[in-house]
């Protein structure tokens, strides 16, 4: 009778061991997996976020240069103060990527606010969601159409746009439009279905009449007719200071577009230009040549890479990751030192079968094999069920750790900055309106579950650390002579 | 021509006492031998050195001529000699012809049956057997085995009379009629009468007589 058989048969006949050993195996099993899957999807995560929001860099104008500010009279409501340096333009962005390699894109962005009109030039109707606290609406409550103002987000790649390409906001239908498409829009999926618009539809931008009589414009001549390319939907929930200013809303069009609709734009181009590099590992060398650029004037530019987001997501899923590697190597080691002790107690119990199979002329080596068949048998099943087991935990325990670790922080994509202060005056950007997300880039809100690589290198260290609990538990077996066993047996 | 020998055999516990001071005897095919002594005199220590289960601290023991310290206590344990225990030493998760198949490929049924077993309890857990019968399997196994000696150490210590008596003529069968060697470690006058020669050992010493 060969010695897989008598494991066999052992396992099939010693069902009480048995079940208390699968239970073991099982509980060891289920736990590493678990770990392991947990492990992955973090790594999984970190390794998203650093691709899509760790590889950008972001030019903006340097606003804290007072005699680079400009202000205008406007109306009889007082002044405007707009920065007066060099604009941020699509050449300049287009001089920046032919003049730094490694660069994958950009979008320029400006952000205003208009009024969208239906083809029947009724005012659309908007999606009412919560403000953040600021109190601003109740400020503006009186101020005609004001109230009825949405964001018109210039770009001029939406596939670019921080908001897209952090994943906050994903295309459902249609498609994204550059610089070169001619009034093009996308919206809400939302606010679409809420006018009866879709892909095709037109749409009408207009500035605020509210706005237009306090600074003497004929709001009928700011009117901008846009074609609806593209539907996006949120994926995360997000607030901003305005209900009507939420981000389902919103309009992407072209700069073009928008400052037909606000004319008291006057010559303000972009606020910001953000490019994506291949290989964020480059990122250093890269803006740094950027910088150096021998046309690009550096005391007009501020060129920062914001790892704020990044960091918000990583130290946390880094610290996640460590502890998950601990608990896991925990696990392992006491799950270990658990299976070789009630090995111990089950080759203790089998002294006299050992003896007996000595006497017989059973190898000891045999003996121990036996044992180790017995126990892989086992393993075999318990792998098995812990790989359902796993995935369910991982799936359960796993989401929620991730969540609980990573939902405390705010994002916002537009990447705020601090209120420029010229002359005692702050002044805020329209990123200081743009509205925030919950929680952190939906890029991490990744799947747990339990890999076959991730399953197939559990497998193997389990089966390492089951041939060494074996030989450990048989060791007593291993030194003695036969007639020792059989004496113990008397 | 004797199977196996042992010359000059010295065994002792820990250094100090010795039990076996030197014995030397011969073995052979086709009988059966009856070790008999007092508790303690060193009966089965000389059975386990007869089975390679231990080394004496000096002497030979032969197999065929050949020294069993040398062709390796393992090989010898597992070609040349078949052991029988008081306890039986039955696999207890194993049926009487998986405990028979354990070290034999021969087919374990035709050997149960001729030891009185049927189908059915050839199959039946070894635990749910009579002492007898968990005796009789040990038998067998021993028989299904190449083993030309077998090593019984009380074969019939817990058994009945009449039992005792069945098992007793099983062995001898097994010598007289398989030519197989047969020696019995044992208490019963009544089973060293039926064997074919009888050893006593005394403080050491073997002596050896006919059996009868």
């Amino acid at each position: 009778m060969s010695l897989f058989h008598r494991a066999f048969l052992y396992v099939t006949r010693k069902l009480t061991k048995t079940f208390l050993l699968l239970l073991i195996l099982l509980v060891i099993s289920t736990l590493a997996l678990s770990g392991a899957a947990i492990k992955d999807a973090t790594g999984t995560a970190a390794l998203n976020v650093r691709q899509a929001l760790g590889g950008i860099f972001t030019l903006q104008q340097n606003t804290s240069d007072p005699s680079k500010w400009v202000s205008t009279p406007v109306g009889n409501a007082g002044s405007q103060s707009y920065y007066g340096g060099e604009p941020l333009t699509v050449d300049l962005a287009e001089r920046i990527m032919t003049g730094a390699a490694g660069i994958s894109g950009y979008n320029a962005t400006y952000t205003n606010y208009i009024v969208p009109l239906n083809a029947d030039g009724r005012i659309l109707e908007l999606i009412d969601s919560e403000d953040n606290g600021t109190g601003l609406g109740s400020l503006m409550a009186g101020h005609g159409d004001f109230n009825s103002t949405v964001a018109a987000i210039a770009a001029t790649n939406t596939a670019y746009d921080s908001y897209f390409a952090g994943g906050y906001i994903e295309l459902t239908e249609g498609r994204h439009f550059t610089a070169g498409d001619k009034n093009p829009a996308i919206i809400s999926a939302e606010l679409a279905e809420l006018n009866g618009l879709g892909v095709g539809s037109k749409i009408t931008l207009r500035m605020s009449e509210y706005k237009a009589a306090m600074m003497g414009i004929d709001a009928g001549k700011t009117k901008v007719e846009v074609t609806v390319v593209g539907l996006f939907r949120s994926t995360a929930k997000s607030t901003t200071s305005l209900s009507n200013w939420s981000m389902d809303n919103s309009i992407f069009t072209t700069l073009e577009a928008v400052k037909t609709a606000r004319p008291d734009m006057g010559d303000e181009s972009f606020e910001r230009i953000q490019f994506y590099v291949n290989d964020p590992g480059e990122m250093e060398r890269i803006v740094r040549r950027v910088k150096s650029l021998p046309d690009l004037d550096p005391t007009d530019f501020i060129v920062t890479v914001d790892s704020s987001n990044v960091d918000a997501v990583m130290e946390p899923l880094t610290n996640m990751n460590r502890l998950i590697s601990i608990l896991i190597l925990l696990v392992l080691a006491v799950g270990g030192a658990v299976l070789c002790l009630v090995l111990s107690v089950r080759v203790k119990e089998r002294v006299h079968e050992s003896g007996v199979q000595l006497a017989l002329g059973i190898s000891k080596k045999t003996i121990v094999a036996q044992y180790l068949a017995e126990v892989v048998i086992i393993a075999v099943l318990a792998f098995s069920l812990s790989a359902f087991a796993s995935g369910f935990v991982a799936k359960t325990v796993g989401s929620q750790l991730l969540n609980d670790t990573i939902s405390d922080r705010a994002q916002s994509p537009a990447g705020k900055t601090p209120g420029t202060s010229v002359d005692g005056e702050t002044f805020l950007g329209s990123a200081d309106f743009a509205p925030e997300f919950e929680g952190s880039s939906p890029l991490t809100k990744i799947e747990v579950e339990v890999k076959p690589a991730t399953a197939a290198w559990m497998c193997g260290a389990g089966f390492l650390i089951i041939c060494a609990a074996v030989m450990l538990a048989a060791a007593p077996v291993l030194r003695m002579k036969p007639r020792e066993i059989l004496s113990k047996m008397s | 021509m004797s199977i196996m020998e042992i010359e000059g055999v010295r065994y002792s516990y820990d250094g100090r006492r010795n039990v076996l001071k030197g014995v030397s005897a011969k073995f052979e095919a086709g009988k059966m031998y009856a070790v008999l002594g007092p508790s303690g005199c060193g009966k089965t220590t000389l059975l386990s050195l007869l089975g390679g289960l231990d080394s004496p601290a000096s002497g030979r023991i032969l197999y065929q001529g050949e020294d069993i310290a040398k062709t390796g206590l393992a090989e010898h344990r597992r070609s040349h000699v078949a052991f029988i225990f008081q306890s039986y030493n039955l696999i207890d998760y194993l049926t009487p012809m998986e405990n028979v198949a354990l070290t034999s490929k021969l087919p374990p049924l035709p050997i149960l049956e001729r030891l009185g077993f049927t189908p059915e309890e050839a199959k039946r857990n070894v635990l749910k057997l009579s002492g007898g019968q968990q005796q009789r399997v040990a038998i067998a196994r021993a028989l299904a085995s190449d083993a030309q000696v077998i090593l019984a150490d009380e074969p019939t210590g817990n058994l009945d009379e009449d039992t005792a008596a069945g098992i007793t003529g099983i062995l001898k069968e097994c010598a007289h009629k398989s030519g197989k060697c047969v020696v019995i470690v044992t208490h019963s006058n009544e089973l060293a009468k039926s064997a074919d020669a009888a050893m006593r050992l005394r403080k050491g010493e073997l002596q050896i007589s006919d059996g009868r």
